[in-house]
């Protein structure tokens, strides 16, 4: 009896084990370049928000406050340049491209068919709302 | 740049204040925290030299040998390696799991009568993460 | 029903084994499906140790003594709940529930982080793999958890009574739950490193694993303490034991770790910092699980002498090897792009506390190794108690809360003296008038004085951070304040969190220092109707009764307490003896936030007297708090963020073709 019931186990562990060998075939396409961009774009985003935030609670002096916005706004807008960029040219295998860290909702991820409407005359990148 | 080696410059020093620091702490606790591991053995061996040295000393509490007086607090009980067997006292409270035949260890100084005066008694937690073997018994 | 489970067990190291050879050689013969083939290997790793894990539990419940394991832990008079949680109170099974508990860290990560960055796939089956293998490998040829014998007892052993508590069910899942959870931030850097040349090493994407591990190791160490000092009567609640020190070490590098990985989001810098400390980290919980479990080390816990010692310290060395080595071989690719701008800014204080962290570990470290090295390089062994470890570790604790106070209040990159002076004027203000009023209050310990004036300073500065923080939002949008108070957490959770966390720290710190340095202890034998002052106490003992509860002969001292004429009720000392031989205490147990009226039996005579031991331990109430608060602030900082999104595009565009 037991026996039996471990031979069954045995077959279908090695079944299932062994399915994915008859079904070649790629992994989720991932672009190692887009996750790069859009990684440094929360980066520019997060510190954008905390210097917001030093200077309103006093640590952060007005000249300091008034270079570091700078740096990182033009931080902020290369990269959504170059993400721009990478959506136009379109040659790239589009593949879920979910964010970084577990348990962030993709908003705003244009796929192939999405990336034309989303040319705007002000650029491609236009969002609503500032949160604090 | 002439800031960015003094910044280094200040690194380094600060770097260096706290290993110094831990080095002069380790020193220090060391110093003070220190005793020997023995065996019953090693310390028959080495008295009459061993008297009055802080020592650790881990044994079995040899059956029929442990003597409580509960007015005065004051335990004796003779441990063993297995091979010699040295007489401990003992006063203070006395762990829960402390009974014969369990492993203790003891921290202290042996006394010019020969006798381990005990100043901490540690008795092993039993059965935690002993391999199951049905051949022991308890 | 045994050999089911020796299957079971076989049957996953074979495919753990299997997992291992496939993702390696599926990934560099780009070669998917095999990759995909491991991976689903590792899920029916899971369901098999799974049913290994139903076979014991099946065997411990309906007490069936033909198993060796059952036979130690379960008796017919022990209550069903212990029987089941005796799962992890062997070390068979405590290294099956290691194994289960990996295996559902890896069935999340392949999902969560498979997903997430798919190129990352092979490595973590590999490491999970690896892992499990050796733990799998112990299970099924080193101490094996099926042992039976054809003649069953007509009765178990039973675990020690000691172990028959709620805290002491409860501990070691917690703190599995940390240990094992270092492994899955593990995995995903050394997947990262060997699966691509730069980046962040994953280190990133493996901060929110190493959270929740942080979190769970805390929990654990508190749940230990809590039953060191309730059931284990002593007094006390920390004894730098080799097994509290195996737990506390990750969580110390854990800490600095999570610290760290903040410069590395900010400015891309510690790179190769941060993936040594989680390599670190996980190496210590390895050894951390292999100081419980040899015979190195003496401690209470485990005197064990087995071969089991030198297969952890293989694998130890042997996963070091491999991480560091795949580290080393990335090395200059993980240069930092940035570096330090300032000396006095939020990213220095960061490292200070990470070299701080990092000095107490090691310090801990060497302590609790000390009778190893020291009979290595001396041929003997040398012991350092308790002394040692309170004597260097002090001094480094005073330095982390000071910088706990200090460092919230500097910006990243910059931060100017003017502004910061300004902000610890109140702070400091606050320090100096606590610890003046305690002066004047009579305590005269300058440890103790110095540790509430400093907690007294962060406390104000933590304050202020909020304050400052309301008041921002008050100002934009003319919140009433409690909204903004939620809505400023709710929307900056990591910062705000993270000071929950420390103001939780600071509550342990509290009840750290009220009872270390102003505990009262008093020893009598008294006879019937005699008292004992200790403290603001003064205790009655009222008469010895003996009854029988369950199994065990509780000799019990009634007593009854007063502080000064108020008469505080009755209070029961319990020593409970069992037919084994052994014996608990039911400690008597007064605990106000002002501080505890801890009571033991210590003894009694044939005439009725009974000794006493009591001790009066203020603030550790504080201690459980400080642990309750801590939670509130890891989940706070636990929930994730929502995707950042901003606006003002046309000025962004403005800003970048100015900036061409």
């Amino acid at each position: 009896m037991t026996g039996a019931v471990l031979v069954v186990l045995a077959c279908a562990a090695a079944a299932f084990v062994l399915a994915p060998l008859w079904r070649p075939g790629g992994l989720p396409a991932w672009e190692a370049e887009r996750e790069r961009l859009l990684a440094a774009r929360d980066a520019a985003y997060r510190a954008l928000r905390e210097v917001e935030l030093d200077r309103e609670t006093g640590k952060l002096g007005d000249a300091d406050y008034a270079a570091l916005r700078a740096r990182y706004r033009a931080e902020a807008a290369a990269v959504l340049r170059r993400l721009d960029a990478l959506a136009l040219s379109g040659a790239s295998v589009r593949g879920r491209g979910q964010s970084d860290a577990p348990g962030l909702r993709a908003e705003d991820h244009p796929t192939p068919q999405q990336a034309a409407p989303e040319q705007r005359p002000d650029g491609a990148s236009a969002r609503v709302e500032r949160r604090i | 740049m002439r800031s960015k080696a003094r910044r280094t410059l200040v690194f380094a020093a600060g770097a260096a204040a706290i290993v110094l620091s831990l080095a002069y702490l380790v020193y220090g606790g060391i110093k003070q925290g220190a005793t020997y591991w023995v065996t019953v053995g090693e310390l028959e061996q080495r008295a009459p030299a061993a008297v009055a040295d802080r020592v650790r000393l881990g044994g079995t509490v040899v059956p029929g040998t442990v003597r409580w007086d509960a007015s005065h607090r004051h335990l004796r009980f003779a441990v063993t390696d297995g091979r010699h067997a040295l007489p401990v006292a003992y006063s203070g409270v006395v762990p829960d799991i402390f009974a014969e035949g369990r492993q203790v260890v003891v921290e202290g100084m042996l006394d010019r009568n020969g006798t381990f005066d005990a100043t901490t008694l540690l008795t092993k937690c039993p059965t935690k993460y002993n391999p199951a073997d049905p051949k022991t018994p308890q | 029903m045994a050999d089911l489970g020796r299957f079971a067990l076989l049957g996953a190291l074979v495919l753990a084994l299997y997992a291992l050879v496939a993702s390696v050689a599926g990934a560099r013969a780009r070669r998917p499906e095999v990759v995909r083939s491991a991976a689903r290997a590792l899920v029916a790793v899971a369901f098999l140790e799974g049913l290994a894990a139903v076979v014991l539990w099946v065997a411990l419940g309906t007490r069936d003594y033909s198993f060796a394991y059952v036979v130690s832990h379960v008796r017919d008079d022990q209550s069903l709940l212990y029987d089941l949680t005796s799962f992890w109170g062997g070390m068979e099974g405590s290294l099956l529930l290691w194994v289960l508990l990996l295996s559902g860290y890896t069935l999340a990560a392949l999902r969560i982080v498979g997903r997430a960055r798919p190129p990352l796939l092979p490595g973590l089956v590999a490491v999970f793999a690896g892992t499990s293998a050796f733990f799998l490998f112990m299970l099924t040829f080193v101490t094996p958890p099926f042992v039976t014998s054809p003649f069953p007892p007509a009765d178990g052993r039973g675990m020690n009574p000691l172990l028959l508590n709620p805290w002491m069910a409860i501990h070691p899942p917690t703190l599995y739950f940390g240990f094992v959870g270092m492994t899955a931030p593990f995995a995903i850097v050394v997947a990262s490193l060997a699966s691509g040349p730069a980046g962040d090493a994953g280190v990133l994407l493996a901060r929110r694993w190493m959270l929740w591990a942080w979190y769970c190791l805390s929990m654990g160490l508190m749940f230990g303490a809590k039953w060191s000092y309730v059931v284990l009567g002593w007094g006390g609640y920390w004894a730098w034991d080799p097994v509290e020190n195996a737990a506390l070490m990750p969580w110390l590098v854990a800490t600095a770790f999570l610290h760290s990985v903040m410069i590395q989001e900010r400015r891309e810098m510690l790179t190769r910092w941060n993936v040594v400390l989680v390599i670190l980290a996980f190496g210590l919980s390895i050894f951390g699980t292999f100081l419980t479990r040899s015979g190195v080390l003496s401690s209470v816990h485990s005197f064990t002498e087995s071969s089991l010692g030198a297969f952890f310290l293989g694998f130890l060395a042997l996963a070091l090897l491999i991480a560091f080595g795949l580290a080393a071989w990335r090395w200059d690719a993980l240069r930092g792009r940035n570096e330090l701008d300032a000396t006095l800014s939020r990213e220095s204080a960061f490292l200070l506390n990470n070299v701080l962290f990092l000095a107490v570990a090691f310090s801990v470290f060497l302590g609790t190794v000390f009778p190893v090295v020291s009979a290595v390089l001396t041929g003997r062994a040398i012991n350092v108690g308790p002394p040692f470890f309170d004597h260097i570790v002090v001094p480094f604790a005073f330095g982390i809360l000071l910088l706990m106070g200090i460092g919230p209040l500097m910006a990243w990159r910059r931060a100017s003296e003017q502004h910061l002076l300004r902000h610890l004027e109140g702070p400091a203000i606050a320090a100096v008038l606590i610890g003046a009023a305690l002066i004047v209050a009579g305590v005269r310990a300058p440890g103790a004085v110095l540790a509430f004036a400093l907690c007294g300073f962060v406390a104000a500065t933590i304050a202020i951070e909020f304050a400052a923080g309301v008041g921002v939002r008050r100002a934009h949008r003319g919140e009433g304040p409690v909204r903004a108070l939620v809505r400023l957490v709710a929307r900056n959770r990591r910062r705000y969190g993270g000071y929950v966390v420390h103001l939780g720290v600071l509550l342990l710190f509290c009840g750290i220092t009220g009872s270390s340095v102003f505990a009262t202890e008093r020893v009598a034998t008294l006879a019937p109707g005699a008292s004992v002052a200790v403290g603001e106490y003064r205790v009655r003992f009222d008469g010895l009764s003996q009854s029988t509860r369950g199994d065990a002969l509780a000799i019990t001292a009634g007593l009854r307490v007063f502080e000064g004429t108020r008469d505080l009720g009755p209070f029961v000392v319990r020593r409970n003896l069992y037919l084994t031989g052994d014996a608990t205490t039911d400690v008597a147990l007064r605990s106000t936030p002002r501080d505890d009226l801890y009571v033991i039996l210590a003894g009694w005579t044939q005439d009725g007297r009974a000794t006493l031991r009591l001790l009066v331990n203020p603030l550790v109430s504080w201690i459980w708090a400080g642990g309750l608060v801590l939670t509130l602030g890891a989940v706070i900082a636990m929930i994730p963020e929502r995707r950042l999104v901003f606006e003002a595009s046309p000025a962004l565009r403005g800003a970048w073709s100015a900036g061409e």
